[in-house]
Order: C-alpha cells, then sequence, then structure tokens
C-alpha cells in the first residue's frame, strides 16, 4: 500500500473540492455533501483496491515464491496460470479492480479461461 | 480443427480470502441490493440502490442476484432443520408460554396457476389492560416461518424455526388454528401437549353459515339471533349451542347445507371451550398467523400484476423470514458461507491436509462443466450403448438431515417438491449443456468423418461436413448423434432420435 499515493490522492481531492466551493458560491449543504461525497468514493476504491490487494493470495506460485494453494476437492497443490483481472463496483459507482493470480488443478480439472 | 476443450474450474485465492460473491458488485453492495428486494419489485430496488449509494444495476440483474442469493438462504434454512439439536444450553431461560398458529395463502404463479404457502408464527402471549377494563392478550416476540411445500414437508422444514424458539421447552404452549388437519397435525408433531383452540371467526364463520342455510331456505329467525349465538359461544363455550343443534337436528338437516357446517363444529367442540381458553389468558383468534401471511408473504408475493415462478417462492420466502424474523446479517453469512462451499459435495469432498505453508480454498470460479474425472465418479449403473445414463447423483434430491442440498452443475441450487421427480438441472439450457458434455467425452467407435459429423450436431465445431449428405446413416439402430433408436413393431423405421 503506497502511504504517498494516498496522501496525493487526498490533496488532490480537497484541492478539487475547494475549487469546487469557489465555482459554486451558493451551493446548498446538500449540493456540497453530495460533491464531497463523490470524491469521497473515488478516493475509497482506491485505498480499497490497494488495501484488498495487499495479501498474500495475490501473487502466489514459483515465480513469486509464495506456497501454492491447494484444491478443496482434493489437496493437491494448485498450478498458477498467470493473473486475471476482475472489476467490481463499490460505492458512488467507482471501480475496484483487483489483479490476482489463478490457479487450476492437476489433478481435478482442466482450465482455458476463468470466468468472473 | 478439433474440438474445442472442456473449460474446467480455475481457484482464486484472493477472491475466496476477501469473500467476493460471484457478480459484478462488491459484497457489501450486493447485500444491500438484494436487502432491498426482499422488501420492494426488483426494479425499484435497483433504483434505489441507485439513489441511495450510487450503484448502478439493471433490473434483470437485480432480480438474478436476489433469485440466487434467495436460493442459498433457503439452502442454509433447510440445513437449520436438518441439523442435530445443539446440546449447549443457553444463558436465557426457557420460554413459559408460547402460542402457535399455521395456516395458509395462495400465491399466484405463471401460467395462471395458484399455490398455497404455509405460514406458521410462534409468539409469547402477554396480558394487557384494555380501555374497558377487560383482559385482552397481545403477542409479542414473534417469529415466522413460511414455505411453499407439502404439509408433512412443510412440518419438517419447519423443525428449525420451531428449535430455535424452543417450542418443545416452554411450560406451556397452546396451538391456535383454523382446524384444518394439516394443521392439527402440526401441532402434534412438534408439541402433542398443546392446547389446541380453533381460531373464533372460523367457528363464527361456520356458525354463520348455518343460520345463512335456514334463511335462505325459508326459514325465519329471531333478530340479531347470530351476535347472540357468538356472545354465548365466546362467554360459555359451544356446550349450548351444540346441545340445541343436537335438539333440533331433524329440523335442521332439511336445509342444504347445515350438515357439513354442523358436523365441523361437532368435530371440534373441544377447540371451541373459549370461555376456558380466556381464563387461562390464552388467545382465540389466529390474527398472528394472518398478519404474517400478510407481512411475510403477501407483502412481497402478491404485487400488483405479480406472477412467480416456482421455483423463485421458497427463496423469496427465506430472504422475507430473514427480514421479519430479524435475521438478516446471521442468514446472509450463512447463504454466503454456502454460496462458498456450493461445489464441495459430501461424496467428492476429500479431507484435505491441514498445512500452513498451503492454505486450502473452496472453488470460487463459476466454470459449467466439470471434469471427466467427476462425472466417471457419478456414473453408475451399467451404461446402455451410445448413451450416458441419468446422472442421479448430479442433483440428488433437495432433503434435510445429513445430506447437502443438490446443486446444479452451473452452481444454481436445486429444488424438488414431494410426489415430483427429483430435479438434475436449473434449466433446459444446462440439460442440453450437460448432454453434450457427455456426447462429447464419450468414447465411440465411429469413424472419424462421423464423429465430426456427430461434433456438427452437437454444436460443438462450426464447420460445414465434408462429404455428401451430414446425416448419412451408417447403424439404422443408432442416430448420426449417437442416441440408440427404439423401433417399434408396425411403425415406420425410425432414422433420428
Amino acid at each position: 500500500m503506497d502511504e504517498h499515493m494516498w496522501h496525493n490522492k487526498s490533496l488532490e481531492i480537497l484541492t478539487d473540492i475547494k475549487e469546487w466551493r469557489r465555482a459554486h458560491p451558493k451551493a446548498t449543504f446538500v449540493e456540497i455533501e453530495d460533491e464531497v461525497h463523490r470524491r469521497m468514493m473515488q478516493l475509497e476504491a482506491q485505498v480499497l483496491q490497494d488495501a484488498a490487494q495487499e495479501s498474500e493470495s495475490r501473487e502466489w506460485g514459483t515465480a513469486s515464491g509464495q506456497p501454492a494453494p491447494r484444491c478443496p476437492r482434493c489437496a493437491t497443490p494448485l498450478e498458477a496460470r498467470g493473473k486475471r483481472q476482475r472489476t467490481l463496483q463499490g460505492n458512488g459507482g467507482e471501480s475496484v479492480t483487483l489483479s490476482r493470480t489463478y490457479g487450476t488443478c492437476p489433478n481435478c480439472g482442466e482450465s482455458l479461461f476463468p470466468p468472473g | 480443427m478439433g474440438p474445442a476443450p472442456i473449460a474446467g474450474k480455475a481457484f482464486f485465492p484472493l477472491d475466496e480470502e476477501l469473500g467476493l460473491l460471484p457478480g459484478q458488485l462488491a459484497p457489501r453492495q450486493q447485500e444491500h441490493l438484494v436487502h432491498l428486494a426482499s422488501w420492494m419489485p426488483f426494479e425499484r430496488a435497483a433504483k434505489m440502490l441507485r439513489d441511495l449509494l450510487g450503484v448502478h444495476v439493471g433490473t434483470e440483474t437485480a432480480r438474478r442476484l436476489t433469485e440466487r442469493m434467495g436460493a442459498w438462504m433457503d439452502v442454509a434454512q433447510a440445513a437449520e432443520a436438518g441439523a442435530p439439536p445443539s446440546s449447549a444450553s443457553t444463558e436465557q431461560p426457557a420460554p413459559n408460554r408460547l402460542v402457535l398458529s399455521t395456516d395458509g395463502a395462495m400465491i399466484s404463479l405463471v401460467k395462471q396457476q395458484w399455490v398455497e404457502v404455509r405460514t406458521m408464527a410462534i409468539g409469547e402471549p402477554v396480558v394487557e389492560r384494555g380501555p374497558d377494563g377487560e383482559t385482552e392478550v397481545h403477542m409479542g416476540q414473534l417469529s415466522y416461518f413460511s414455505q411453499l411445500a407439502d404439509a408433512s414437508t412443510f412440518t419438517r422444514l419447519a423443525t428449525g424455526e420451531i428449535r430455535r424458539r424452543r417450542v418443545a421447552e416452554a411450560q406451556e404452549v397452546c396451538a391456535v388454528t383454523d382446524g384444518a388437519d394439516w394443521c392439527q397435525a402440526f401441532t402434534e408433531t412438534h408439541r402433542p401437549d398443546a392446547v389446541r383452540i380453533l381460531d373464533f371467526p372460523h367457528a363464527a364463520e361456520h356458525l354463520s353459515r348455518i343460520l345463512e342455510a335456514i334463511e335462505q331456505a325459508g326459514g325465519r329467525l329471531p333478530e340479531k339471533l347470530l351476535h347472540r349465538c357468538l356472545h354465548l359461544l365466546k362467554r360459555r363455550g359451544p356446550a349450548l349451542l351444540l346441545q340445541v343443534a343436537h335438539r333440533w337436528e331433524s329440523q335442521l338437516s332439511q336445509y342444504k347445507g347445515t350438515d357439513v357446517h354442523l358436523e365441523y363444529l361437532r368435530k371440534r367442540a373441544a377447540l371451541m371451550q373459549y370461555a376456558q381458553f380466556r381464563a387461562h389468558s390464552w388467545p382465540i383468534g389466529s390474527g398472528m398467523v394472518e398478519s404474517a401471511n400478510k407481512l411475510v408473504v403477501q407483502a412481497r408475493l402478491k404485487g400488483a400484476g405479480m406472477h412467480w415462478e416456482r421455483k423463485n417462492i421458497n427463496p423469496m420466502l427465506a430472504l422475507r423470514l430473514a427480514v421479519c424474523n430479524e435475521r438478516w446479517q446471521e442468514m446472509w453469512r450463512k447463504a454466503c458461507a454456502h454460496t462458498r462451499t456450493k461445489q464441495l459435495r459430501p461424496e467428492e469432498a476429500l479431507p484435505l491436509a491441514s498445512s500452513s505453508s498451503s492454505p486450502s480454498l473452496a472453488a470460487t470460479s463459476e466454470a459449467y462443466s466439470v471434469s471427466p474425472s467427476q462425472r466417471e465418479t457419478r456414473r453408475r449403473g451399467t451404461q446402455t450403448p451410445g448413451r450416458a445414463p441419468r446422472d442421479g447423483r448430479a442433483a440428488s434430491p433437495q432433503s434435510l438431515g445429513n445430506r447437502e442440498a443438490a446443486v446444479c452443475a452451473c452452481g444454481t441450487p436445486l429444488q424438488s417438491f414431494k410426489g415430483r421427480r427429483p430435479k438434475q438441472y436449473c434449466s433446459d439450457r444446462c440439460r442440453v449443456r450437460a448432454y453434450r458434455a457427455r456426447q462429447a467425452e464419450r468414447p465411440s467407435g465411429l469413424s472419424p468423418a462421423h464423429q465430426l459429423k456427430r461434433q456438427v450436431v452437437l454444436g460443438l465445431v462450426h464447420q460445414r461436413v465434408p462429404h455428401a449428405a451430414p446425416f448419412v446413416k451408417v447403424n439404422r439402430d443408432i442416430c448420426p448423434c449417437g442416441t440408440p433408436l427404439t423401433h417399434i413393431k408396425g411403425y415406420r423405421l425410425k432414422e433420428y432420435c
């Protein structure tokens, strides 16, 4: 997790809010709240994305050196097949993209392209 | 060009660790969506989610996600009923008095069908003084159970809620019902010593029918006779009324329709001792289950113009029960847990080696078909040539007790109803897919050209058959797709299945 990046993002959001407020001097409380909320959702999505990917399960296999998880059916260590992205929609419609390693079980099945 | 390889299952350890659910919504947003859709139509739920949280989903997505999570919540609920009784003692003492009530409500299905949803309500009676000084019995601590099922299945499935409310441990229990036989059987199963009470409005209705039949046949009755009879019934019980009916039986029998209602009341005389019941502060009306029907069933399932598919009734009821019983968080967690373990079936799960360096995980992907080894382990019995047997283990009937709920190969939980053949697939689409997958992997003794033709027929290969007619018959007893043909004497020989 890059705290420096978060800090920069926060500063950017605060600056944007200040500019917006200067551009909308007659904005009501609800309008200000909506704008602030919208900006904060962007920060939330970024922080959530970084925090969620801060896990050993994100990248594993022989290349990364992390031990491979085991198949839930036969307990055979999974074979890493590369990384795939998954995008979720969070609060405010902001996208949270997770890039993580996926694997297949050499004993149970074959795989071409993982869904999700 | 060979056939496309079979898609198997991939595992995403991070998804499992984060507890992500299938779909494109974050888990919390999906929970909010399903929660909203438990209260209001899907389109409105999607709109409200957009207005409240800024999350954009379509109506069909809302419907699909809600029905899927509802199905898993239904599975979790059934698992509660089938779980063995917990021997752990609870801190809270057993309830002193409980009231049970059961009833049914009709729900409209597609194709102009109507089905009865059975509902049970459990509450604790609280005695209060009314404004006129009379004691009134109100019900508190209400909880419910509803299911579209036959009477015996409903009785079994209600065990979870019965156990959770500790009905068996309560000192006194009464059952207020409308006199239907299945309600009496239900009470007999769960609490045989319960005080049985016939719902007063139902008794009043039958009494009213008797007097109506007399009036319609030309008989003259004193003014406000019904009102006086009901007052007598409530204050002194049915003895006097039944005595009068017995004395005038020969005259009453000439009025059409009175026999049935009289017999109904005679049969349930012991259930109409309202004076005694009121003296013991029991309720004499089943209003609590009537309002349960309105709250649990009708509020969501009987909206304007709503018609449901049978398979979606119980999932929606499971969501409503979680909401109305104020167990949303608990049931949501259980449903999510079932979603993550859906691919593991008791006959397939092997004991996992516990190792801190190799964490085990449940499947998180949703690929359709299963691996050849899994299909092989499921097959049983002898195979007829050219035809794979029905895979009875692909979806065993949903049941309580020790067996897991049935799951289609695509992951959708299946429901089965008593008296109907157990379902193996959630839809025709899944059935056709499974058939094609079986056909594709089954070794055949056909020539390469014929194999190619068969794959074209199955839709596995999109190319023109290079030879003459695509359906050149090689064997009169087997269709080109491999299905054996049945020839009936006296009829023209079949060429295709």
